[in-house]
């Protein structure tokens, strides 16, 4: 179940102000929290489960700074990109016209379905939210 | 390790300059699955594959019950995920209900050391693709 309020905003379309829901988010669950929760299922200790969080989080990004798309089942999907402003000869493709080195993440197919089954609750907040 | 690059043409359609133009575009090495991210994980830590692959499973279900729950998840050394929503606007506010949500999606922030890491990766050309019409 995810909380939403109602907020006021432009359109991107046609720039008129339009309502929209909005979410309201709980506070973020950090490393430590995560751990803790790994641990409950586990036979093994914190150190080893902080770990596997640094093994993991060290592999993917390994990966994908070396240009693979790294697809986790139940995680998602990362893929490197890269932006770079269009020229107009072939001998202006050069390295330094890239701008940006990011990552693109996406959830798979698998976690899109089950985010369709969540339920959505107004939030009992005052106006200020509007 | 490096972010590989491709030579493409393209012709842009819109826009303030449209025609044919050159561009680069990533050209990726291929994918990297759940099972060959676990022998990487029992490579660089002491646990068992077991374990590995026990804790992934839980990993994934700790995120998605978070998610599922507004919440957002901070992996220090990867990045944050956090719900979303794709909505609907309407101009008249009494019209706004859960019906205007469309989709959840999950933002990613890559972590400092992600972008850094990023940031400092070289690129190189690929001998592949290159100037293929796209």
């Amino acid at each position: 179940m995810i909380q939403y309020t109602i907020a006021q905003k432009e359109s991107p379309i046609d720039g008129q102000k339009k309502f929209y829901p909005k979410i309201v988010r709980g506070a973020t669950v950090n490393t430590k929290k995560i751990a803790a929760l790994l641990q409950e299922r586990t036979t093994l200790d914190i150190g080893e489960v902080y770990g596997f969080l640094t093994a993991l989080s060290k592999g993917i990004r390994y990966y994908v700074t070396d240009s693979y798309v790294v697809e986790i089942e139940g995680l998602g999907i990362f893929s490197p990109t890269i932006s770079a402003k269009g020229v107009d000869t072939a001998d202006e493709l050069k390295a330094e016209i890239i701008t940006k080195k990011s990552v693109n993440y996406r959830p798979t197919t698998d976690m899109k379905s089950e985010y369709e089954q969540i339920k959505f609750v107004k939030a009992n907040l005052d106006s200020k939210h509007l | 390790m490096a972010y590989v690059y491709k030579k493409v043409k393209k012709n842009i359609l819109f826009g303030k300059n449209p025609g044919e133009k050159f561009l680069l575009a990533m050209a990726t090495e291929g994918k990297v699955d759940t099972e060959m991210l676990c022998e990487f994980i029992m490579r660089n830590s002491t646990i068992s594959e077991q374990d590995v692959k026990i804790l992934m499973r839980s990993l994934t279900e700790v995120i998605s019950e978070n998610i599922e729950m507004g919440r957002g998840v901070n992996l220090e050394e990867l990045g944050v995920f956090s719900p979303n929503f794709k909505t609907k606007g309407e101009y008249d506010l009494e019209k706004v209900s859960a019906d205007n949500i469309q989709q959840v999606v999950v933002n990613f922030r890559p972590a400092a050391k992600f972008r850094k890491e990023m940031d400092n990766a070289p690129v190189k050309e690929t001998s592949r693709f290159n100037l293929k019409h796209e």
